[in-house]
């Protein structure tokens, strides 16, 4: 007998048994993974752990084959729960829209208050450069969303009427939640900038203000300011502005060339096809 | 540069002033049956419950039964500054309105003779000072009844910040307080943050008239005398475990305060249902919305619209 597994879920609800028994032999096991957490169920009879779900939700299983190749793991699965729906960020070729995010996309709001973890890759403004460090503000979590969405302030609001910054910070880019201290803070430090001649490296050849970086958290470091890394090929800088405000490409690793004048300029820059 | 300052909430840049040619009438059948669910002698057995009713919050909700309505909102996790903690901190404000605070102050001005010292004190303070005695204890005891279900772990370096506004509520202040732990608990569901169990809570009031006594649920009944009321907030999902606890009167006895915390199970397992079927449904809708945006592009806008016409859910 397999046991029912619900489709929707509402926080505190079991979803099912850690290791179920199907037929004599045959075990079958879950995981738990996003918007799921493992409880100890007691009863008569002893105690069960089991995967219960944390938020509301839609619940998703997956066999573990489809992200790695281990033989042992046949027959494990992988419970977690969808709260998210279709970023309002892949809907941005419509042209209609004026600021390339549809600002009536309330639908998208929930579940996106997730929290940079230790590995997360994520997507930051650089705020503020020094000799030994460069201040940025983490903006987006790869594959998880926007971050901090809302801060009461109405700055990232879906409201008609309201600009967040994404849309409002146009030319030098350097507007945003950290103007009034409440972004998440983090810093480059000059060692973690790039993997390679890391006694070379300078700030001010790597990144400028406003750049939109590719970065990896390697700490959640103090109380103000989480820690990242761009020491990897496919980590750095991906987009930037000369210093005529105009959009630059990359020609190389260390280069950036403004699209208008031509001008060329120091960055770390991102693989650009990754 | 086109700056705005961004230290003020400036109101959105399409606001229009206010004038009474710009006032639509609501037409909302919903509101319509709960105002008429509203006898006095009976208890308010239709809530109406929704998520998501404030815009550029994190997670918010609306909870109205009979007279109490109010609004929970929750900002966050936001980060901190200063030290590093691991667990994110919860703090709760509230605020009662004027209004609400006049229907109790009314009510003792009729009732001075019999009312509880306590209550009296609370209904005084409110009145006077900025944030009430009341306001203050409401505060603590749901970020006591709320915190053990969140997962603050999960969030480091955070704070999570709850903030109600009472709109009105009935004479009895325990009610209001089951009702707003509930609504703390659908804000933080809405603004996804993770949680062991939605708590919900169930008040009651133990009468002692003419020695028998009787247990009354109506939020306009306030305790006199004798009288033990109650306010009892459960994680009904899990185990029925007892989150927040606020019992105030006189002389409780075994067997009475037995009676009272089944009868608050009862009243937050009920509500847990409801609350239960609302998170579904209106994550259902908003499933739906999401994928007729994919599927018709800007077109979903309006399918949207209609959407939020019908999510306003009557639950009895």
């Amino acid at each position: 007998m397999s046991t029912t597994i619900p489709t929707y879920v509402v926080p505190g609800q079991l979803i099912c048994p850690l290791n179920e028994k199907i037929g004599k032999s045959l075990v079958r096991k879950y995981q738990a993974g996003n918007g799921t957490a493992i409880r100890n169920l007691v009863s008569d009879d002893g105690s069960v752990k089991a995967i219960v779900s944390t938020v509301v939700g839609k619940v998703n299983i997956r066999t573990i084959q489809e992200m790695k190749e281990y033989q042992e793991s046949k027959g494990t699965y992988i419970v977690s729960v969808e709260n998210k729906f279709k970023s309002s960020y892949t809907k941005s070729d419509n042209a209609s829209d004026e600021y390339g995010i549809n600002s009536s996309l309330n639908s998208t709001r929930s579940g996106t208050s997730g929290l940079p973890a230790v590995n997360d890759v994520v997507l930051a403004r650089i705020i503020k450069l020094s000799l030994r460090q460069a201040h940025a503000e983490i903006l987006v979590i790869e594959g998880q969303g926007t971050v901090g969405i809302d801060n009461g302030i109405g700055l990232n609001s879906t409201e008609q009427g309201v600009l967040g910054p994404a849309q409002s910070s146009g030319g030098s880019g350097n507007t945003g939640n950290t103007d009034i201290g409440e972004g998440f803070g983090a810093i480059i430090r000059l060692q973690d900038v790039r993997a390679t001649e890391r006694d070379k490296v300078k700030i001010l050849n790597s990144f400028g203000l406003g750049d939109i970086v590719r970065a990896v958290v390697i700490s959640l470091g103090d109380g103000t300011n989480y820690y990242l890394s761009t020491a990897r090929n496919d980590l750095g800088v991906v987009f930037a502005n000369s210093r005529v405000g105009e959009l630059m490409y990359p020609i190389d690793w260390q280069t950036m060339k403004c699209e208008k004048t031509g001008e060329i300029e120091n960055r770390k820059c991102a693989k650009p096809f990754y | 540069m086109n700056i705005t300052d961004r230290r003020r909430v400036l109101g959105p840049s399409d606001a229009q002033p206010f004038s009474l040619s710009n006032v639509v009438l609501a037409d909302d059948q919903n509101m319509a049956d709960v105002a008429e669910s509203l006898s006095d002698d009976q208890i308010p057995t239709k809530i109406y419950l929704k998520s998501g009713v404030v815009n550029n919050a994190s997670g918010s909700a609306y909870y109205e039964s009979g007279a109490i309505k109010l609004i929970a909102t929750v900002y966050g996790p936001r980060p901190i500054r200063g030290l590093f903690t691991t667990s994110a901190k919860l703090s709760v404000e509230t605020r009662i309105l004027p209004i609400s605070v006049l229907s109790l102050s009314t009510f003792s001005n009729l009732a001075s003779t019999s009312i509880s010292t306590q209550t009296l004190s609370n209904i005084v303070a409110s009145k006077s000072s900025q944030s009430s005695v009341l306001e203050k204890n409401i505060s603590s005891f749901i970020n006591e009844a709320i915190l053990p279900s969140i997962f603050v772990d999960n969030y480091p370096k955070s704070s999570i910040d709850v903030s109600l506004t009472i709109i009105s509520s009935g004479k009895n202040s325990k009610s209001v307080i089951a009702a707003a732990t509930t609504a703390t608990s659908m804000a933080l569901v809405d603004a996804g943050i993770e949680l062991k169990d939605v708590v919900t809570a169930g008040s009651v009031l133990l009468s002692r008239g003419n020695d028998n006594t009787t247990f009354t649920m109506d939020p306009n009944v306030i305790p006199q005398g004798d009288d033990v009321d109650a306010v009892i907030a459960y994680t009904s999902m899990i185990d029925d475990s007892i989150t927040g606890l606020w019992v105030e009167g006189n002389k409780v006895d075994e067997d009475e305060m037995k009676q009272l915390m089944d009868k608050t199970r009862l009243m937050s397992r009920n509500l847990r249902n409801i609350v239960n079927e609302m998170l579904i449904s209106e994550f259902q809708q908003k499933e739906t919305i999401a994928r007729n945006l994919q599927v018709s592009g800007s077109g979903g806008e309006k399918e949207k619209k209609n959407n939020e016409d019908e999510d306003d859910q009557m639950t009895e």
